[in-house]
């Protein structure tokens, strides 16, 4: 066996393994350019998971749909009384709408800015997923001819799932919020506030796995977060827009030098098993202006 | 190329298309409760078969080939950790066996190990780049220990028709001498080949 692994084999075998760690340092963080190849195959195998991915959830669905009948009737209940809710809203939202055009018209917003919170949801099928706890991404069936730019944020109907790391022509991949990683010097947080407190400032920079919890943290010691908040992305920062549901907060503690607090996020996506179908790709509406 | 060879890299493809599109249909609910992560790898297990029960080289241009595959596809933070890794997983598993002949439980069992020593590969490398910081225990009995338990169930199911329709391809590159049993595993491999 020694003389198998010969001189040649050894040397083969050592510059392999040069080429590979030399790879993933230069690929690490995700900031090399799509190539023209890559585009064509991200794209290719893409198409063909999306032939396989939709049929199977379908089938998936109709056997959990069946479990799930008896629930319909008190969802249905629910979600009645949600909607007496939504028309009271409603009704108060258009009148607060119409004053702030009114205030915005009289303190004279570019229309760049007055457009800064006017959100387009992109709706785009889910391709196939891969998850293994430390690279968890999915593929979406939207792509650079469609207007998808990286770093766009990903939601479902409960709330944030990930951003748009990789576009091709037609496809792009996206890689959940559980990958969040502090210590990665590759991993950007996500500018946050609470919507019961405006005023309050934090970032999200990790996921602790182990508890199932997103972790905010540098909030400032008099900030106003309370336990129970609902946290939506502030739009600080320029990447993500402002008032996307991110979780609730669970618990606030002083952080690890007593400086900051941090605060524990319950994520309102299933991030563990979304079994996703449909996710909604989000950017300001002058982001996309050449279409 | 052959039509075996072709076969084999086909159905290699087909394998890699499920992981991502049908099995995470096929997890039950529990496992996201208990935070349990269910990784399959159906194709890995492919080229584990096919590496221990007929051409080691085939195997290992596969395991490369699929791994780039795969690292592209699902580039979260980077290329090249399934290709290096099944690469080496699957050449140490074929080195392991060579020249042996195979039981069912000495393959499935060599396969599982090829799971786990991937995994833990895997696990390195992202520890190593910092890309993760999850508790290497924690990462063992959530990931590992599921995705090897369910991956086992998946190599076990398979077992017969591969192991059949192997002998069949065999039979078609090397027709074995008359007192031979079906499939015989290694030892045509080495000397014809060459």
């Amino acid at each position: 066996m020694t003389k198998k692994f010969g001189n040649k084999r050894l040397l083969i075998s050592l510059i392999g393994l040069v080429i590979v760690i030399a790879l993933m340092g230069v690929t690490l963080g995700n900031k090399v350019a799509v190539s023209w190849p890559e585009k064509m195959l991200q794209d290719t195998v893409a198409w063909i998971q999306g032939l396989i991915y939709k049929p199977a959830g379908m089938v998936a669905g109709f056997f959990k749909d069946i479990g799930n009948l008896h629930k319909l009737y008190e969802e249905n209940e629910r979600l009645k009384r949600t909607l007496s809710h939504y028309a009271r809203d409603t009704a108060r939202l258009n009148v607060l709408e119409a004053e702030n055009e009114r205030l915005k018209k009289a303190l004279a917003f570019t229309e760049r800015q007055k457009q800064a919170d006017d959100l387009v949801y992109r709706i785009a099928r889910v391709v196939s997923f891969h998850q293994d706890g430390l690279n968890n991404v999915f593929k979406i069936d939207l792509g650079a001819m469609d207007g998808i730019r990286e770093e766009m944020a990903v939601v479902t109907t409960e709330g944030m799932v990930g951003k748009v790391i990789r576009v091709s022509e037609f496809t792009s991949t996206v890689i959940m919020i559980t990958d969040l990683n502090a210590q990665s010097m590759n991993s950007t947080g996500i500018a946050v506030t609470s919507m019961e407190h405006p005023d309050s400032f934090g970032i999200i920079e990790s996921y602790n796995r182990e508890t199932g919890k997103l972790i905010m943290s540098k909030i400032k010691q008099e900030d106003p977060l309370k336990v129970g908040d609902t946290i939506i992305t502030s739009g600080l920062g320029g990447v993500y827009p402002v008032g996307l549901v991110i979780g609730k907060v669970v618990s606030r503690s002083a952080g690890a030098f007593g400086i900051t607090h941090v605060a524990e996020i319950e994520p309102a996506a299933d991030l563990n098993n979304p079994r996703l179908r449909e996710v909604f790709v989000v950017h300001r509406a002058w982001d996309v202006v050449d279409e | 190329m052959n039509w075996y060879r072709f076969l084999l890299w086909f159905i290699g493809f087909l394998f890699f298309l499920c992981e991502g599109t049908i099995v995470p249909w096929l997890i039950p609910d529990f496992a996201a409760d208990m935070q349990l992560v269910v990784t399959s790898r159906m194709a890995f297990i492919w080229f584990l078969y096919i590496a221990i029960y007929l051409q080691r080289s085939t195997a290992i241009a596969m395991a490369l080939a699929f791994g780039l595959l795969h690292d592209l596809i699902f580039y979260g933070h980077m290329l090249g950790v399934h290709a290096f890794g099944m690469v080496l997983c699957t050449y140490l598993i074929a080195l392991m066996l060579r020249d042996t002949h195979v039981t069912w439980y000495t393959g499935i069992a060599s396969i599982g190990l090829g799971l786990i020593a991937f995994d833990i590969i895997k696990y390195g490398l992202y520890r190593l780049f910092q890309v993760t910081e999850a508790d290497p225990w924690w990462h063992v009995v959530h990931n590992i220990v599921p995705s090897l338990s369910l991956n086992l169930l998946f190599a076990l199911a398979i077992y017969y028709p591969v192991i059949k329709s192997f002998a069949r391809i065999e039979k078609h590159i090397a027709p074995v001498e008359p007192d031979e049993i079906q499939p015989s595993g290694h030892n045509w491999k080495e000397s014809r080949n060459s």
